[in-house]
């Protein structure tokens, strides 16, 4: 497997913890997380594989490219658009989140329209990049990063005031049936994969998929899942971890370093979450604005050769994310992160069965 | 036409700077115009009923480390039905801005713990910039006299109250630490009870003294747990270490410093009943004082008087709070990690819990006897 392949993969479960999953996943701690968790690594770890298997079949295309090619147009353009949908979702909502994190805990001076402007202006810049560049971007940021967050987790773990007892409580509400709800937010860390849409069209080589590479990827995706969810647990407590608006900074902020060069462990916190969650809402709107200009090709609208259509696409993601952050309430972007999670398993359907009906097509 | 296209480039970096300019200036307040709060302090309202009394610490500027004799603090104290009405009004007593982001000290009347604490609680925690990392304590007759206390020994840009906890000043095993997220876990969780540190001024009012604590549980009086008991309570549960461990077997007395203890504990279980509590801990260190000459080959003797004194020491402060029904070690909790989740677990545990037997064994390994024999 190519190493870019990890990169889509590790940054999605990483971001995870910026986005609302934690707070979805904490919300229904008491009535069957652990299950849905449990079920979500298993089913993940097949999606990824049978995924990668599918884009293997076409080395060095993307999908809309396939879908042209070998299906009915009234089948293609809607389910590209659909994709395109939830990618832009997936970016939204991490971008609304972390505008109100920053607001509630960095600047709460700062009006909410400059922080999402500021927010906006790089992520277009960074959206418009070419996809290679794209993938080298990803691959500087996480080793920034990663090791900055390897460091932070080490101390959530070592830290004495982290009560085992605490999780062990919360683990013995196993006995639930699976929820809904909770199962799809923590799908959302295997959705990384899904950017092979676009990204394919960089790899000509076919992807090795085997025991190796599905065990790194089911074993990360179990040890994301477990410090997103109990981390918090063995910090707060268990009968109140449901009211925390945001679980994961309230622990974060729990954290002392004493002889650090900053005490309070939040403001290296919420940074190097910043780049991670960045890259990974760069990846997912990269790979929307590249499927909205596969669907439409407005050829016409040209300036001195270049196509102006992915720039005013851009202006609108950006108009879009304004007004929504100025008018969402914490509630509202709860519920449609909610929604949002629990269509990721359609999500996954329509994408798995255009890929085989593509190979059939294909005939390969 | 390259020539034509640098232009535009120019051009554009142009506008972009001269953007720059309309900026006012960002949406924070400059240093100078903030004051940062380094205590609150909360007592029951004077006046009214039911109300609070807030008194805020706040630290002034000094204009350098090394010039200034002492800090200087100001103290903004006001009543009202709420926190956040009290803190409000305090806000127009000043003409900077509160800055609460280094607010590392709350300190509680004792006589606020022993009912709402859940209602003034949630203000500390609903403000995201109070960190949950602060050091929440108790404190005797009134919050407002523990933060006026300003101690000789105290210098520029410190603060006295904070250096007793978290080892990073004073280091003993007297002064028990409770963080605000720590204080709000234990008080609201079921099968533990918060433990706060209680702070008291010596009699002239010019020193602080940390040595004891409080059990707090809701709706019930804090229960003193005095300097011994507290001793036992942060060894027990936190691993500290420290001198003054005492063991007297007939005519032999020594001190004992601690250096490392280790403790385990679990719930033995009959048909899902909690029938004892069994406890080990096992102790290292060496010998600090002693009223006889001692030996280094009678070692294993003073080991077992040792362990025979702490464990009747133990023994005593476990069954202290247990027949006040209070669970500072988190008995209950453990209990709740034993069995698959269960309406009825924490009930049942509760009326176990004050007459459920104590098995602790105690095993001290002296290492020496010090530099002299």
């Amino acid at each position: 497997m190519s190493r870019f392949l990890y990169y889509f993969i590790f940054l999605t479960m990483f971001s995870n913890i910026i986005a609302s999953v934690p707070k979805i996943l904490l919300f229904e701690s008491k009535s069957g997380a652990i299950p849905s968790m449990i079920a979500a690594v298993i089913i993940g770890t097949i999606l990824v594989y049978i995924i990668v298997k599918l884009f293997n079949s076409f080395p060095g295309k993307n999908l809309p490219e396939m879908l042209k090619a070998h299906t009915p147009k009234w089948f293609a353009y809607p389910v590209l658009f659909y994709l395109f949908l939830c990618w832009f979702c997936a970016g939204l909502i991490t971008l609304i989140t972390y505008v109100f994190l920053i607001i509630t805990f960095f600047a709460p001076e700062t009006s909410i329209v400059i922080t999402t402007f500021a927010f906006v202006l790089v992520i277009s810049f960074g959206v418009l990049m070419k996809s290679r560049s794209m993938l080298y971007m990803a691959e500087i940021v996480l080793v920034l990063f990663v090791p900055l967050i390897f460091f932070l987790l080490i101390k959530f773990y070592v830290n004495p005031k982290l009560d085992w007892d605490y999780i062990k409580i919360s683990m013995m509400h196993v006995n639930h049936v699976p929820s809904y709800w909770a199962f799809g937010a923590s799908l959302y860390i295997f959705v990384g994969i899904s950017d092979l849409v676009i990204f394919n069209k960089l790899f000509t080589k076919k992807h090795k998929m085997g025991w190796k590479q599905i065990l790194i990827i089911g074993a990360t995706g179990a040890v994301v899942l477990f410090t997103t969810f109990f981390v918090p647990i063995g910090y707060n407590g268990v009968e109140q971890i449901a009211n925390l608006t945001f679980p994961w900074l309230s622990t974060s902020d729990s954290i002392r370093m004493k002889y650090g060069p900053i005490e309070r462990v939040i403001f290296i916190f919420i940074l190097s979450f910043l780049g991670i969650a960045f890259v990974s809402l760069l990846l997912h709107w990269h790979v929307a604005l590249k499927l909205l200009e596969s669907i439409f090709e407005f050829k016409r609208l040209q300036w001195k050769g270049k196509m102006l259509a992915p720039y005013i696409f851009v202006i609108i993601f950006g108009v879009i994310s304004l007004v929504l952050t100025r008018n969402l309430t914490q509630y509202q972007l709860f519920s449609l992160s909610n929604y949002f999670y629990g269509s990721l398993p359609i999500f996954f359907t329509v994408l798995i069965f255009s890929l085989v009906l593509v190979k059939r097509r294909a005939k390969l | 036409m390259k020539l034509r296209f640098k232009r535009y480039k120019v051009i554009f970096v142009a506008i972009s700077f001269s953007f720059i300019s309309i900026l006012a200036g960002c949406g924070f307040k400059d240093i100078d115009k903030r004051v940062f709060v380094t205590g609150i302090g909360v007592d029951p309202a004077e006046k009214e009923d039911g109300g609070y009394k807030v008194t805020l610490k706040l630290s002034l500027p000094v204009a350098s480390i090394k010039s200034s004799t002492g800090p200087n603090y100001e103290y903004l104290v006001h009543e009202g039905e709420t926190l956040a009405e009290a803190i409000r009004i305090l806000e127009t007593h000043t003409d900077k801005v509160l800055e609460f982001g280094h607010a590392k000290m709350i300190v509680i009347n004792e006589d606020l713990l022993q009912d709402n604490v859940k209602d003034f609680m949630d203000y500390f925690i609903r403000r995201s910039d109070i960190q949950m990392i602060a050091w929440v304590a108790a404190a005797k007759t009134s919050a407002e006299s523990i933060l006026r206390i300003e101690p000789a020994a105290e210098s520029a840009v410190s603060s006295t109250l904070i250096n007793f906890f978290g080892s990073s000043g004073t280091d003993s095993p007297f002064i028990t630490s409770t963080f605000l997220y720590e204080f709000r876990r234990n008080m609201l969780s079921d099968g533990i009870d918060a433990v706060l540190p209680l702070i008291e001024a010596s009699e002239d009012n010019k020193e602080l003294i940390v040595n004891k604590s409080l059990v707090v549980k809701e709706k019930s009086k804090p229960f003193e747990l005095s300097s011994e008991q507290s001793k036992y309570y942060n060894t027990l549960l936190n691993g500290m270490s420290g001198f003054s461990y005492k063991a007297e077997s007939e005519d032999l007395t020594f001190v004992i410093n601690m250096e490392k203890t280790n403790v385990h504990y679990k719930i033995l279980m009959n048909n899902g009943q909690p029938t004892a509590i069994k406890m080990n801990v096992k102790m290292i260190g060496v010998i600090g004082q002693s009223n006889k000459n001692l030996s280094l080959k009678d070692l294993n003797k003073y080991d077992k008087i040792a362990s025979e004194a702490l464990k009747k020491k133990i023994e005593e402060f476990l069954t202290a709070v247990q027949e006040k029904d209070l669970d500072p070690m988190g008995f209950g909790l453990r209990y709740r990690t034993m069995m698959l989740y269960d309406k009825n677990t924490i009930s049942e545990w509760q009326k176990a819990y004050t007459t459920l037997p104590l098995d602790v064994s105690v095993k001290v390994s002296l290492k020496g006897t010090g530099a002299i024999e």
